[in-house]
């Protein structure tokens, strides 16, 4: 299906025309980066409507990429940029946008760099829409790549100051496998010319070539998961990161990671290096339950939610190596879910920490006074631990089972990891509700009606993706 | 006879710069700085339309010939060379000193180039380069420091002297084994023997051993980065930004003319020194304290991912060299013009550490340098992602893998030096004050990084007539 309007153009210009108005706002002592805020807020939810008109319009059995925009961008070298989407990407583009307008919710109040801060997100937001829309082998490679800047500033800025070489190796992990994927589509452009990824998945390239390429393709996915040995680095940022727009933004990398499985995922590439996909399977399960344990017993709040977050990504990305196009699609809509309420976990747990940090004081407790937050935040624990509330449950166990299916042992590990990042997160809700005398946090502490009325919308959007994933799509 | 006065004008107007811009420094009272960049700009104007109405037409053309390919070269020289002379401008002001002879040895040097970019006979060069080395001896100590000046421009002036025998014993070497010095009997004669002897082969290593240490390749670079590091910053950016066309032009007429028949030879020894440039410029840049000296090794580490790229010199490695060059040079303008805003305390920005925080004095400024580098580094969806995509897949076409690892591991090294620039923008607090910048560089920074930013929407209109232009050249 052809668009004869390039809204998938727009959905992707779109944030970046919101980043030039944002660089010509007023930024002083008097606005405080309200304007920068402002045009950031309406950017994004222009974009949401823009993408609600494009599942309208989209055929949402079809497997296939829709809405083509082609053009020629070089002819030396003679380069085509594609862009489609299907149910599953836009759905991601859905998710994404709603988690930095969630993430937008809890820096309101912001005054450090706010402007810094909106114009990077609005770039990010630009780019990963691009990365999840483009339809052909440059365009993602060119996507994937340039959303790092974006990240590598916002993390300089808003992580800690004293774990800056941490950044510089954040910035060159991932740049090398950006420049690993730079190599692999080299290669297939040198044997193909400019293919579409649908066309990627049907290539044979066969033997030493088709080792490098789906090798090179797997190992810089994986340098954006944090899965051994990248593990590290990745957790030490994020839990680095108090604000939080900042860390939704970076727990949203390695979700580009598992879009970038799925879209490249074809029947060779598990043959072309099949032996080795066994031993990222191994090295994931045990990533997952070490990740989990450490969420488990760390302290810090941060570090659980990352812990969580962890072993949810890695749980996705095993599920996409079982190749079956059914699952895909429950982690599609699982992902939905999981980013909304990872989000939003983000926030609230972010606004604790800054009430126990402005009243120096601990936030053990402080839910049995604050009601509202109380609500929202036992809501959001119970649906990320996969209650009945949100996509996460009925996918997730569909994801499940077909794991325990394919490998009973590698599945009783999974389970067991998934059932202590839902502990850690019992616990630390537990915690906050652990009523302690100490805690000088009262009900005036509670998040603004203004916040509560937005969180209870991110409530209803997450209890009617469980009604049906796709329930806001009124088709033409 | 009018005809070949007319034909002439390029140069003519160019020269006649010198006794008018004397003149004027002799006689007129209320000069300031802006006279002689009027003067220049007009006369370089002049120069610069009179070059592409007479782009075929040559008067000696046994000596020099214009031709589409040299008129290209010289459109892109002038063009670069008139808007850094209106950077220029800017810090003679600013500092209230005399333009004067920076824009005259500019002018003079500007002559010798589009002379040299035209020449088919070996005299032309053996006569021009002696006479640019001198010139930039003369651009090198302007208004800086006597003492450190005498001792860098010594050493430079020993170095090019040893440079000049030897480009002078190559062309006496080739004249003996050909009995001419025109580029085309040359290429014929060497085409007719079918097998070079060793004589003649190192009659032509020592001409382009000349012209790299001209171009400032490892392991001749450190006059070039000793240079920047002590130069003001208008000769800083002229040095930068001007010569590589040039001597990139040279090195693509010698290399598919003169010397087309030796070039399986010759590009050994051009691989030794891209490699070494690469990495030595990649790896020094890592270690500096100083900017100017920062980016004088990254010209160095461009200068060898371009040559990398080049070294087969058919139609696709031509014209991916010519757009890296171009957009090395967008980009290096527009971080010459950052620096020509940044000032504290009336002094210009020379140290790392003097840019700790300037995110927060300077945004406009910080997020102009930001995109320059991101572009320099090649990461999309800047325009030097163009560059880099072009010479890398050049590569990948010519099957040359173990290349396009090395570029790649030089690539990291230097973006982590670029890495080190942008901590100390946007990292670190605010150290110093900075004065304030005048408005009319925010305006050529925001058309520049329009051109960078907008360009990668479709880059083919930048360069696609020159691209026609260096096909045929190969051809």
């Amino acid at each position: 299906m052809n668009s004869s309007f390039a809204l998938l153009s727009l959905i992707v210009a779109l944030p970046f025309l919101g980043m030039l108005f944002v660089l010509t706002a007023r930024d002083d002592g008097v606005v405080k980066g309200r304007n920068a805020f402002n045009v950031c807020i309406f950017t994004i939810i222009a974009n949401i409507i823009l993408i609600w008109r494009i599942f309208m319009i989209l055929n949402e059995k079809s497997r296939e990429l829709q809405l083509l925009e082609k053009f020629n961008w070089l002819s030396t070298p003679n380069i085509d940029i594609v862009l489609g989407v299907d149910t599953f990407s836009l759905l991601l583009i859905l998710a994404v946008h709603l988690a930095v307008l969630i993430g937008l919710s809890g820096v309101r109040n912001n005054l450090y760099k706010q402007k810094s801060l909106m114009v990077f997100t609005l770039l990010f937001l630009s780019m990963v829409t691009g990365f999840f829309v483009a339809a052909d082998i440059f365009s993602f490679y060119l996507f994937f790549e340039a959303m790092l800047i974006p990240l590598f500033m916002i993390i300089g800025m808003f992580g800690e100051v004293k774990k800056q070489d941490l950044i510089y190796r954040f910035f060159l992990y991932n740049f090398i496998g950006a420049l690993i994927l730079f190599s692999a589509t080299m290669l297939i452009y040198h044997h193909q010319g400019s293919i579409t990824l649908e066309e990627v998945s049907r290539l044979p390239l066969k033997g030493g070539i088709g080792f490098y390429v789906w090798g090179a393709v797997c190992l810089s996915f994986l340098s954006r998961i944090p899965i051994w040995p990248f593990h590290y680095w990745i957790s030490s940022i994020n839990s680095g990161i108090r604000n939080p727009l900042a860390f939704v933004i970076t727990a949203l990398m390695p979700l580009t990671a598992i879009y970038g499985f799925i879209r490249f995922l074809p029947p060779h590439f598990s043959s072309s290096i099949g032996n080795y996909l066994i031993w990222i399977n191994i090295i994931g399960v045990i990533t997952m339950v070490f990740i989990a344990l450490i969420g488990f017993i760390n302290k810090d709040s941060q570090y659980k939610i990352f812990s969580y977050i962890t072993v949810y990504y890695i749980m996705y990305l095993l599920g996409i190596f079982t190749n079956d196009e059914v699952i895909v699609f429950n982690i599609g809509y699982s992902l939905f879910g999981f980013i909304i309420v990872i989000s939003t976990l983000e926030v609230l747990s972010g606004y604790i920490i800054h009430k126990e940090e402005e009243v120096e004081t601990s936030s053990r407790g402080f839910l049995c006074r604050a009601r509202k937050l109380s609500f929202i935040y036992s809501f959001m624990t119970l649906a990320a631990i996969g209650l009945p509330v949100s996509a996460i449950f009925v996918n997730n166990f569909l994801i499940l089972s077909k794991l325990l299916s394919a490998n009973i042992k590698m599945g009783m590990l999974l389970v067991f990891a998934l059932v202590i990042a839902g502990m850690t997160l019992l616990q630390e809700l537990f915690r906050l509700k652990d009523d302690d005398k100490s805690c000088r946090l009262g009900k005036s502490d509670d998040i603004s009606i203004f916040q509560f009325v937005f969180m209870i919308f991110v409530m209803f959007i997450l209890l009617m993706s469980f009604v049906k994933p796709l329930w806001f799509v009124i088709n033409e | 006879m009018l005809q070949n006065w007319l034909i002439l004008l390029p140069e003519l107007t160019l020269l006649s710069f010198l006794p008018v811009a004397w003149l004027v420094n002799l006689y007129r009272e209320s000069k300031t700085a802006k006279t002689f960049f009027t003067l220049s700009k007009y006369f370089l104007g002049a120069a610069l339309i009179f070059t592409i109405v007479f782009y075929n037409k040559s008067v000696w053309s046994a000596w020099w010939l214009n031709s589409r390919y040299s008129t290209l070269f010289k459109v892109a020289v002038y063009t670069v060379a008139l808007v850094w002379f209106y950077f220029a401008s800017k810090w003679f002001l600013s500092k209230n000193r005399s333009s004067a002879k920076f824009y005259c040895i500019c002018m003079g040097m500007l002559l010798s180039f589009g002379i040299l970019l035209s020449a088919q006979n070996f005299l032309v060069p053996a006569l021009l380069v002696p006479v640019l080395c001198l010139l930039t001896r003369g651009l090198i100590p302007l208004h800086c420091d006597e003492e450190k000046a005498e001792a860098i421009t010594s050493v430079y002036i020993r170095e090019s002297f040893i440079f000049w025998l030897l480009l002078w014993g190559g062309i006496s070497i080739l004249w003996w084994q050909t009995g001419s010095l025109e580029y085309a009997d040359i290429r014929y004669i060497f085409a007719l023997e079918g097998e070079v002897n060793w004589i003649a082969y190192s009659g032509a290593v020592m001409i382009v051993s000349s012209l790299l240490f001209m171009m400032a390749a490892a392991p001749f670079h450190l006059w070039f980065v000793n240079a920047l590091s002590l130069a003001i910053l208008p000769v800083c950016g002229f040095l930068t930004l001007i010569p590589p066309f040039v001597y990139l032009s040279c090195l693509i007429t010698l290399m598919t003319g003169v010397f087309a028949p030796l070039s399986q030879s010759l590009q050994t020894l051009l691989f030794c020194f891209a490699v070494f440039s690469l990495f030595v410029g990649a790896v020094s840049a890592n270690r500096q304290n100083n900017i100017r000296r920062l980016f004088g090794f990254s010209t160095t580490y461009n200068l060898g991912f371009m040559l990398l790229g080049i070294l087969a010199f058919h139609s696709h490695s031509v014209v991916s060299a010519f757009v890296y060059t171009i957009i090395y040079v967008l980009a290096m303008i527009g971080i010459y013009a950052v620096f020509l805003g940044l000032k504290s305390k009336g002094d210009y920005v020379s140290e790392l550490e003097d840019l700790s925080g300037l995110s927060e004095a300077k945004p406009y400024l910080s997020a102009a340098f930001l995109v320059f580098m991101i572009s320099l580094i090649g990461i999309p969806p800047l325009l030097g992602f163009w560059g880099r995509l072009s010479l890398i897949n050049t590569l990948v076409s010519e099957e040359r893998w173990s290349d396009v690892l090395m570029l790649m591991i030089a690539l990291i090294l230097m973006a982590n030096a670029y890495l080190q620039i942008i901590r100390k923008i946007y990292f670190e607090p605010l150290q110093h004050s900075f004065d304030r910048t005048d408005k009319p560089i925010y305006v050529c920074l925001f058309i520049n990084l329009v051109l960078i930013l907008i360009s990668i929407l479709n880059p083919s209109y930048l360069l696609h007539d020159a691209e026609i232009v260096l096909r045929g050249l190969t051809q």
